[in-house]
């Protein structure tokens, strides 16, 4: 899954670029706001997370021009704006969520997931994925036959957007997206080496593996 | 007042009735007075029951008539009289007195003497006595007829050519006494009701004089923080409330303005702080929770610390705002040369200067001095110089010049300041105001001009702000020697002692 988080504040950006890498999300820093805005037309995120008070230009205009060229990403605006006419304004002018800032990281997190939830209309937060394999995409934990699987980031995020498009056949430039940062020089072998120590971890192999190759075209969770 | 009145009108009806009954009194002894006589020796008292019958004996088997006269309300007073000679010899009573006699003073005045006696029969009653001269009558016979019942012979010590009577009448005064007493219970009824009445209206009164203060209690009752923009109806307040509804509303004008003030304020710092402890927050929660990484941990520690430094500074700020704001700051004044305190705070500036690529250049005389407390100048000079090098354009001048004006002296700092509008100007004191509206200078926070001029009010410096060429930002520190209560002034030696235009003084950076 990847997010921009859109945010003037740098000592902040390191924080949650730390832990939003860490809790599995492919994650896009931008410190200005009309950069912000290009880094939002021109990539795919399932979520955008936006302060308002912003240089180069602030959070609504930016939240106002994504809405206008029908950008439909999920975004979560994060400020030290705490009035109710700034959370209506917000909301009304088409963000999905407002936090304010302070913030808790969990419960950033658990807003985030359930706006992934939203975009691929999951709403329950664990996905049964046949032989045995269960996701919860609330705790980002996998269990096989009961027993918990210690996946690293990149292969947790890879296996959830290919369990959240199940029966979607997903390319690998798609799932190196939604892993990598924009700014990450790495390659589609990157996803054949995280596939193959998926397939080790979770088990399963031949007709009996949880995730498929589609030769040609991808991968695919049925 | 009115149980005042009510004791005067009592003693003057008191008076009056009693006076009445006097006269009556008097009346009926003048009477007998008329129909007593003296004819030689004898004195002839021509006394009749029928004419006067309440002299007459009570007849006690009368009974019938009494009760007809109770009956019909007609009770006869009892009178007595009893006349004496100026020795006290009685020489005829009335036949209602039987043998008892009325008390005597032996008085020859001719004038009535009216007092309050114990009647024979054991009640009150009111006694005139009065001296007098029986009429004389001529002797109608030579021959001394034998004396009659009206009839009495004076003694043959008593000299007829000087004889002086005195005469007594009595009367019971139970009727008086209870007219006086209905009288004064109507009076005490009537006082009764008049000071019930009065106190009615008078409640009456005070409520529906009061009713104004009431309604604009019950409005000034109704506001509270949340409805502070409300006012006391000054149409519906009665003319002779006016002043103090209008003084009302000016008041609430002040406090309305204040806790708008306040509340910005508030909201402000509040604002403020929401990122830095975000920061800090988010630093803690994520290094708690992946505590795996040394060198990411080593840099959150290190955020933390910067943040620290920040809310440190903005406290700190904030404090000395708070402190010139109540006058509890401290003030030592001492003689500062302007041109050194110029200098030694630019050189904490020269590195952050040099990355901007601005120059400084100061213009003021060495033998400057101003008389003013030299830490607080420091402060105002120092948060001067970091606002020029914040917001200078690079690669541009910054300009300190001291000029001498009528008896003041003008250090001014200007700077080359883009997209500053004179629209801004209006704020730039304004606490926590940045004409940068995303606030993303993490080491400012729309602090530094308000403690320049908190700290410039505390002193007695003058200060003004102006946008020359539309991008030319000055900043002038007036010291003048009559500057007012906490005046910073110049010493005159020093003043007289500058030249013109002072000295330059070039840096570059």
């Amino acid at each position: 899954m990847k997010l921009l988080v859109i945010e003037d504040s740098q000592r902040l950006l390191r924080s949650l670029g730390r832990g939003l890498k860490k809790t599995g999300y492919a994650v896009d820093l931008v410190a200005d706001g009309a950069d912000g805005l290009d880094y939002a037309r021109f990539n795919d995120y399932d979520v955008i997370v936006l302060d308002l008070m912003l240089p180069g230009m602030d959070g609504l205009t930016i939240l106002r021009k994504l809405r206008a060229m029908g950008k439909q990403t999920h975004i979560l605006i994060l400020s030290a704006k705490d009035q109710v006419e700034d959370r209506i304004r917000g909301l009304q002018l088409g963000a999905d969520d407002y936090m304010i800032k302070p913030f808790s990281f969990e419960e950033l997190c658990a807003r985030l997931g359930t706006l992934v939830r939203r975009q691929y209309k999951a709403k329950n937060p664990e996905i049964n994925l046949g032989a045995g394999v269960r996701v919860n995409t609330a705790t980002k934990l996998v269990e096989r036959n009961g027993s918990a699987v210690n996946l690293t980031p990149a292969e947790y995020a890879l296996l959830e957007c290919l369990a959240l498009n199940r029966g979607k056949v997903i390319s690998k430039e798609k799932l190196l997206q939604a892993i990598h940062d924009s700014d990450s020089y790495a390659g589609p072998n990157v996803v054949e080496v995280l596939i193959c120590n998926l397939r080790k971890k979770i088990g399963g192999a031949g007709e009996d593996c949880v995730v498929r190759t589609r030769r040609g075209y991808g991968y695919v969770v049925d | 007042m009115l149980l005042f009145a009510g004791a005067i009108g009592g003693f003057v009806l008191h008076a009056r009735l009693v006076h009445e009954f006097d006269r009556a009194l008097e009346a009926k002894a003048r009477a007998l007075i008329a129909v007593t006589s003296r004819e030689g020796r004898r004195v002839d008292i021509d006394f009749r029951s029928e004419s006067m019958p309440e002299f007459a004996k009570e007849e006690a088997d009368d009974i019938e008539v009494q009760q007809d006269k109770e009956e019909n309300n007609e009770e006869e007073e009892t009178g007595y009289f009893e006349i004496f000679l100026q020795d006290g010899t009685v020489i005829r009573r009335s036949p209602s007195l039987e043998r008892d006699d009325l008390p005597l003073r032996l008085d020859s005045s001719k004038e009535a003497a009216f007092r309050n006696v114990k009647l024979p029969d054991g009640r009150r009653g009111r006694l005139v006595q009065i001296a007098f001269e029986p009429r004389v009558e001529p002797l109608k016979t030579e021959v001394q007829e034998p004396l009659d019942e009206d009839q009495v012979e004076l003694p043959a010590s008593v000299d007829e050519q000087s004889l002086r009577l005195l005469l007594v009448v009595a009367r019971d005064r139970e009727r008086l006494d209870a007219l006086l007493n209905s009288v004064y219970l109507t009076l005490a009824a009537l006082t009764a009701l008049l000071l019930g009445a009065i106190g009615l209206l008078v409640h009456r009164s005070i409520h529906r004089g009061f009713r104004p203060i009431e309604a604009i209690n019950t409005q000034i009752t109704r506001i509270g923080p949340a409805t502070l923009e409300a006012r006391v109806d000054l149409a519906s307040s009665p003319t002779e409330l006016a002043t103090i509804v209008t003084a009302l509303n000016g008041l609430l004008e002040r406090i309305e303005s204040g806790f708008a003030r306040e509340r910005k304020f508030s909201s402000d710092v509040a604002h403020e702080l929401r990122t830095p402890v975000a920061e800090l927050r988010a630093a803690c929660e994520v290094g708690a929770k992946w505590p795996d990484d040394p060198a990411a941990i080593q840099n959150f520690f290190g955020d933390i610390r910067e943040i620290a430094l920040q809310m440190e500074r903005i406290v700190t700020t904030l404090l000395m705002l708070t402190r010139c704001d109540a006058g509890t700051a401290t003030v030592e004044r001492k003689t500062v040369p302007l041109a050194g305190l110029v200098v030694q705070c630019w050189e904490r500036m020269v590195e952050k200067a040099g990355k901007k690529g601005l120059r400084f250049r100061s213009r003021v005389d060495p033998a400057v001095t101003v008389k003013t407390d030299r830490d607080k100048l420091e402060m105002i000079v120092q948060n001067l110089l970091e606002n020029a090098v914040a917001h200078s354009v690079p690669e541009t001048l910054i300009d300190c010049e001291c000029a001498f004006v009528d008896s003041r002296v003008d250090l001014t700092l200007a700077n080359e300041a883009a997209n500053l509008t004179p629209e801004d100007l209006r704020h730039v004191f304004d606490r926590f105001w940045q004409k940068d509206r995303a606030r993303s200078a993490q080491d400012r926070f729309g602090l530094g001009l308000s403690i320049v001029k908190a700290l410039a009010d505390l002193l007695g410096i003058g200060l003004r702000v102006n946008l020359r060429e539309s991008s030319r930002f000055e900043v002038c520190l007036s010291f003048s020697a009559e500057n007012g209560r906490a005046a910073s002034g110049l010493t005159r030696a020093t003043i007289e002692g500058v030249p013109d235009g002072g000295r330059e003084v070039a840096r570059s950076v």
